[in-house]
């Protein structure tokens, strides 16, 4: 434990410069901007700044990278808080309450709470991943296919949570995502599902191009310009942003589920922030008391997945920097910088590369005050997006919709499939079928889907050689307890509540 | 109001800063040629930047790949007018090459970057353009080793060892690899056939996963790419069995390739530059010899080396006649992918 603190002082020594305090502050400010634009996630923005790092020091460029990574995380709930567009998808189920919140005329409140959950997530995972590293990245090679698979059918359960008032609409909406899911070439054979010779559909559909045409275009082809949000000044004055006594004591339980959560989630390789988010939603929906109200707009409908999301962001790095299997889109395209930066993430890259490391842990730390910092102070600057006149705003949110969904292949393709969703979605506001199932079934269909035959594979075929396996029957028993959990319960009162009769 | 502007602007300064670093090479000296570039036999000198395109999505092997020809030619001087490269991704490939197929006017000025993909997708019918008739060969430059590996769980150090293994045991080993018709797939196919035993193939979506799978001990042996498996060979997680290269590599140099092993075995990821059919051969002989520069700065041998490639440059001549032997190669074993499917 001593040469934890004389390794993290190692760290907070090479923080003195103040150029490479500067690069973190950077990077978190950056990572909000390009977390707030919708369809630019932690990835796109990894990747777009990448080429500022050529000319640093690893530290300075890996502690540049991951402010922008966490900064992302955070940012993503701005715009789908006060606009109802996630600005990335581990947001998406962020705007489920959080807009819900802005249009009660509290979206100060909405916007400090994902702040404190994201640094708080934040925050507690650094610790974990400075203490728990080294031991439970052996744990993460675990997970194979079999367990992956029980994990997203757990991923899957949570729908449960979002079909609103009407569960046959929310199962068609999911439904609807798992077809989605299916279009494309046959991971296993190669043959060609529902592509009918278009090669733009031969990866299949992305579901960033279809969240952003669900929620953004929906959202704002289907705003009624005549109710304009109205902020209460009052508000967003900086004292009113601590939430009060009694809302610390609603969310901090869901803060904290989440940020263990997230974590491990996180660490999982291919599972990612915005699975967490999703899952820890979900778990906030069914622990707590007011479970029901859960969509309405519930500040802790906000800080379950906040604080999942930046807790993901951490542990995904778990996996990457000790073993070099990074677990997200972001976390490889940081592996890749790494390498280019002339350091192999691996077992020994504590030891090695100890001032890399832990000077990386220490930015962490500080990286997540800035967040903070920003959240707060940058709020009244975020709420005044509010202030602007419906279509001014709603024009400027389409260009960056279709601009970003242009940008993530360079395709007119995927901007015309971000259009045809955004039909999609004005049609499935006016039914009340929710969107969310939709695209948590496009980006578990198609893990659930290939897992499973990876699985199968390995397992000569038999489904039973699948499932009974330690890790793989347990989740898989978690999940139809999650699913069956209240009418089972009933059921058993209910007999147990009949036996005097019988007797 | 002046806040909101100021956002905004902030906003579009970013994004302008991000689009830019990434494509804006040093100096655009468009004015005065190279003084060692004009040929004395063409002649042909571009006089119009050229769109590179890289048929996958940025931070993968071919993205790395083509940025760093580019990088090399603009640091060094070596055309006079700027590479910009342009990510098409989709459809493995394809959606790139129907792009450079379809610009039409501008021939001289595009061009793509060839990986697998290249074949496997016109081969398995997935792609409406021909090997033959619709592209030029440029240049070939490097090709891409493939490592044999067995994860530490079961116990088997060396290819012998594992090939007697799975002689006793048919279908028990799994093999894991990147996608489902890969080289990869086409080096487990090429073992099966020439040493007469039967590994089972596992497809992932990325090398990550392929060597967080055989890590985990969920499936036994892999096909992975050298850089890939990193610092678990040196610690013995992963044990390498032989390479699928022309020579022992740099970074595992006890590691035998499998034809010294005895086996006929070597299939390689090649990477080259194609442009559109009916490019005259002067505009081809002057990308060919641009490439061949490229390929002799020190710059270019660190990079191949850094990223295990083997390097191996081949003129346009020499690349056409190498491409149809390949493409022949990916022929007989994509057939036998299919029966095995």
């Amino acid at each position: 434990m001593g040469n934890l603190f004389e390794n993290l002082a190692l760290g907070f020594s090479i923080l003195q410069d103040p150029i490479v305090l500067l690069y973190s502050l950077a990077g978190v400010l950056a990572g909000v901007i390009i977390g707030a634009l919708p369809g630019l996630g932690p990835s796109v923005g990894i990747a777009v700044l990448l080429p500022l790092t050529y000319g640093m020091d690893a530290s300075s460029g890996l502690i540049l990278l991951c402010g922008i990574y966490y900064g992302a995380m955070y940012g993503g709930s701005i715009t789908a808080i006060l606009i109802n567009t996630p600005g990335d998808s581990a947001a998406i189920i962020t705007s489920l309450d959080g807009y819900q919140l802005t249009q009660k005329g509290q979206a100060g409140k909405a916007l400090g709470m994902a702040a404190y959950a994201s640094v708080i997530g934040g925050t507690i995972s650094v610790v974990a991943f400075m203490i728990l590293a080294p031991v439970i990245s052996s744990y993460a090679l675990a997970f194979g296919s079999s367990e992956y698979f029980a994990l997203m059918i757990l991923g899957l359960t949570s729908i449960a949570g979002m079909t609103g008032d009407s569960p046959s609409k929310g199962f068609l909406a999911v439904f609807t995502g798992l077809f989605i899911s299916l279009i494309g070439l046959d991971l296993v054979t190669g043959a060609q599902r529902y592509v009918f010779g278009n090669v733009n559909l031969y990866s299949g559909i992305d579901f960033i191009p279809v969240a952003m045409g669900l929620f953004g275009i929906a959202e704002i082809i289907s705003v009624n310009s005549g109710e304009d949000i109205t902020i209460d000044k009052e508000s967003i004055r900086i004292k009113n942003l601590f939430p009060n006594k009694q809302e610390w004591k609603d969310c901090s339980p869901h803060i904290g589920r989440g940020t263990v959560l997230g974590f491990f989630t996180g660490m999982l390789p291919g599972a990612g922030a915005t699975i967490a988010s999703f899952l820890s939603y979900s778990m906030a929906k069914k622990t707590s008391k007011r479970g029901d109200k859960f969509g309405t707009g519930l500040l802790e409908g906000v800080a379950a997945p906040e604080s999942a999301n930046n807790a993901a962001s951490m542990g995904a790095m778990v996996p990457m920097l000790t073993l070099g299997v990074p677990g997200s889109g972001a976390t490889a395209i940081m592996m890749g910088a790494l390498m280019m930066l002339g350091i192999t993430p691996g077992p020994s890259f504590f030891i090695k590369e100890a001032e890399v490391a832990w000077s990386l842990v220490a930015s962490m730390y500080i990286g997540n005050i800035f967040l903070l910092l920003l959240g707060i102070l940058g709020l009244p600057l975020f709420v005044r997006i509010l202030k602007i006149k419906a279509p001014t705003l709603n024009a400027v949110v389409f260009a960056f919709i279709l601009i970003g969904s242009y940008a993530l292949e360079n395709s007119l393709f995927t901007v015309g499939v971000t259009i045809f969703f955004g039909a999609v979605g004005y049609f499935l506001k006016k039914l009340k079928v929710p969107a969310a199932p939709t695209v948590l079934g496009i980006v578990l269909g198609y893990l659930t889907e290939s897992n499973l035959r990876q699985a199968l594979i390995i397992a000569d075929g038999s489904f039973f050689g699948v499932i009974a396996k330690p890790i793989t029957a347990v989740i898989l028993i978690f999940a139809v307890l999650l699913s069956f959990g209240t009418p089972i319960t009933e059921i058993i009162k209910r007999r147990i509540a009949k036996k005097p009769i019988v007797q | 109001m002046i806040k909101k502007i100021l956002t905004l602007s902030l906003i579009m300064m970013l994004l302008l800063v991000g689009c830019n670093s990434q494509d804006t090479p040093e100096t655009p000296n468009t004015e005065t040629p190279n003084t060692e570039t004009p040929d004395t036999e063409t002649g042909w000198v571009p006089t119009e930047d050229v769109e590179f395109i890289i048929p996958f999505s940025a931070g993968g092997g071919s993205d790395v790949f083509a940025r760093k020809i580019v990088e090399v030619i603009q640091r060094n001087k070596l055309a006079p007018v700027n590479f910009i490269p342009t990510n098409k991704p989709g459809g493995s490939g394809v959606v790139g090459y129907t792009y450079l197929n379809g610009r039409g006017t501008d021939n001289e000025y595009v061009m793509a970057t060839t990986s697998s993909s290249f074949y496997s997708q016109p081969l398995s019918g997935l792609s409406p353009l021909s090997l033959n008739d619709d592209f030029t060969y440029v240049s070939h430059l490097v090709k891409d080793p493939t490592l044999f590996a067995a994860g530490k769980h079961i116990g088997l150090n060396t290819l012998e060892e594992v090939i007697d293994y799975a002689k006793a045991n048919p279908r028990v080993l799994k093999y894991g690899g990147t996608g489902n018709v890969s080289d990869d797939a086409i080096l487990m196919y090429m073992i099966n056939e020439l040493t007469g035993i039967e590994l089972v193939y596992v497809p992932y979506d990325s090398g990550a996963e392929v060597l967080a799978a055989v890590l985990g001990g969920h499936i036994d042996v892999c096909g992975i790419s050298p850089s890939e498996g990193g610092e678990h060979l040196q610690t013995g997680n992963l044990v390498p069995l032989a390479v699928s290269a022309d020579e022992r590599l740099a970074i595992l140099p006890d590691v035998p390739t499998f034809i010294e092993s005895g086996y006929e075995i070597n299939h390689q990821q090649s990477r080259g530059v194609v442009m559109n059919a009916d490019v005259p051969e002067e505009v081809t002989k002057y990308y060919s010899d641009l490439f061949k520069k490229v390929s002799e700065t020190q710059e270019w041998k660190t990079f191949t080396e850094e990223n295990v490639m083997a390097e191996s440059y081949m003129d346009y001549e020499e690349y056409v006649q190498f491409s149809s032997e390949l493409a022949e190669q990916y022929q007989t074993f994509m057939e036998m992918i299919e029966r095995n499917q």
